[in-house]
């Protein structure tokens, strides 16, 4: 059960075997960090000394380690500890399933407020329901809900945990100074290391699994015994342990208050960013740079200026389709899609075929481009007063400058064109 | 080229006698930044709800293949707006094709509201 309840924690399989508490007395790992509460290393904190780091990146992770471990040693381990001085140590386990410890993230977003973003594999997962409220509710941030039990497939239409966030959500959170991005999967296998070390908070998670399991049961006896009282079967009722019930699963993040250290130790470092950044480009989308530049600006513009939510586009034939408000209590207004300001045509069948479509559906057909300002650029680019102080701001921007193309965010500004179908003809 | 004299008498006839629109009368002005000459018709649409640009609309007659960029249209706006000294909040387009099917769009600058929703 302790293994069903810990399989979304983000570890891989062999290092879930390897550091799962139910396995903890034959596999004590020989290299033990710094034991718990004390900051472990930084070093430990990216890169394990044994065992595999993740699956599914298993190529490319000897690189990254390589890239981070090279950034820590400019940081130097003295360096990561001083700077999170005033962080209380963290207790390890919250009983209540709540985002407790990142109650400081959820009151704005300053620079030492921001929400990790763990990047697992080629993906960025939410996994703390804390912060996708909270991306929700003050940012419009929606992303994708996409956990399920594989040999459950009838939850793949009701999914959870973990939460998988697009490409132009992620550079939004960062560029706009709202998150920065972690590597998920070390992380937490960083977090577990500390944790097979000590026995008594090994014993403190089992018991909060354990006891958590006898409280779902008994749930469930008491709901079945009142099911039968009222249909007057009072004398029909059991009491049997194997009831089968639906186990809540802990897969929410914040109960693992230790993991916010190592989660922590991300925010200092801008290669350590740029590394995972890249890693999410390569996978996310076929399409270049430059396609993801401009639409990133439309998702940008349409989020600041109209405090639109933006979904991805397929329903209906465009790049994203936007909404006036949450996707959940309004209908969408908009079918967006962006082309070249200065070169690209919008094409006539394409006008035809959306607007006839936008129109016939009750939206209108949005197309978006980006204009070179003539004077000062006057349109809203960030929700930061001053952007320039963020490192996921200069983040985004610097790799959009990369690119060689001229169109910097600071001197071009957002046009678009709503068309509708005119009624007649 | 966008426009051409032949596409505009062509959607013009459809206009006035197809669609009923009164009063059609044809606007002609050289755009600088573009290097052409551009034509659109403005009329009045008999079941137009929209009270405000004084009752005309502005129809840009197009052939289903030309190329047009959000440059074009965003130039049409500002000239047609000096133009007229009132801002125009619209501009129909009206595309043809080869065997005289005209179908027309509206075209609003920046972001709007669905009518029915």
């Amino acid at each position: 059960m302790t293994d069903q309840s810990l399989g979304n924690v983000p570890v891989s399989p062999e290092s879930n075997k390897q550091l799962s508490p139910i396995s903890r007395h034959t596999s004590r790992l020989s290299s033990s960090p710094s034991p718990y509460p004390q900051l472990s290393s930084s070093s430990s904190d990216f890169s394990l000394p044994s065992g595999p780091s993740s699956s599914d990146d298993s190529s490319e992770a000897s690189e990254d380690s390589v890239a981070l471990q090279k950034d820590l040693e400019t940081l130097g381990s003295a360096t990561v500890v001083s700077q999170l001085p005033s962080l209380p140590s963290p207790r390890l386990i919250f009983e209540e399933p709540s985002g407790a410890i990142y109650d400081d993230a959820l009151q704005g977003h300053d620079s030492d407020r921001l929400i990790p973003i763990p990047v697992i594999g080629n993906r960025a997962l939410l996994f703390n329901i804390d912060h996708i409220k909270h991306l929700r509710v003050h940012h419009g941030i929606i992303g994708l809900l996409s956990g399920s039990l594989p040999l459950a497939p009838q939850q793949n239409t009701l999914l959870g945990l973990p939460l998988t966030l697009s490409i132009h959500e992620v550079l939004y959170l960062l560029y706009n100074g709202i998150g920065y991005l972690v590597d998920g999967g070390k992380a937490v296998s960083a977090f577990l290391e500390d944790l097979v070390d000590d026995d008594e908070m090994l014993d403190q998670l089992v018991a909060l699994f354990t006891d958590d399991i006898a409280k779902q049961r008994s749930q469930r006896q008491k709901e079945y015994e009142q099911r039968l009282m009222r249909l007057g079967l009072a004398d029909k009722i059991t009491h049997s342990l194997d009831k089968t019930f639906f186990v809540e699963t802990r897969d929410n993040d914040g109960h693992f208050g230790a993991l916010r250290t190592h989660l922590d130790s991300y925010r200092a470092s801008i290669n350590a960013q740029k590394v995972l950044l890249s890693r999410l480009l390569r996978t996310a989308t076929n399409a270049g740079l430059e396609t993801i530049y401009q639409n990133f600006r439309v998702f940008n513009y349409l989020k600041l200026n109209f405090h639109h939510t933006l979904l991805p586009g397929v329903r209906f034939g465009g790049k994203f389709v936007s909404y006036p408000g949450d996707p959940l209590r309004y209908h969408s207004h908009l079918i967006v899609d962006t082309r070249d300001y200065y070169n690209e045509d919008i094409g006539m069948l394409d006008i035809s075929n959306r607007g006839r479509l936008a129109t016939g559906v009750k939206k209108l057909w949005l197309v978006c481009g980006q204009r070179r300002c003539k004077g000062v650029c006057l349109q809203k680019t960030n929700e930061q007063a001053h952007p320039e102080d963020s490192d996921g701001y200069r983040l985004v921007k610097e790799l959009f400058e990369s690119t060689g193309n001229n169109t910097h965010s600071s001197d071009v500004e957002t046009v678009c064109f709503s068309i509708e179908w005119a009624g007649f003809g | 080229m966008i426009t051409n004299r032949a596409t505009c008498i062509k959607v013009r006839t459809n206009l006035v006698h197809y669609n009923l629109w009164s009063d059609v009368s044809l606007v002609e002005f050289e755009e600088e930044t573009l290097h052409e000459k551009l034509m659109l018709l403005k009329g009045k649409n008999p079941k137009s709800e929209e009270e405000n640009s004084n009752g005309y609309d502005y129809v840009l007659p197009v052939l289903k293949q030309t190329k047009l960029t959000l440059q074009d249209i965003d130039l049409i706006f500002q000239h047609l707006t000096e133009m007229e000294g009132y801002e125009v909040g619209k501009i129909v387009l009206g595309i043809m094709d080869f065997d005289g099917t005209v179908v027309y769009y509206n075209i609003h600058p920046g972001v709007q509201k669905p009518k029915n929703s």
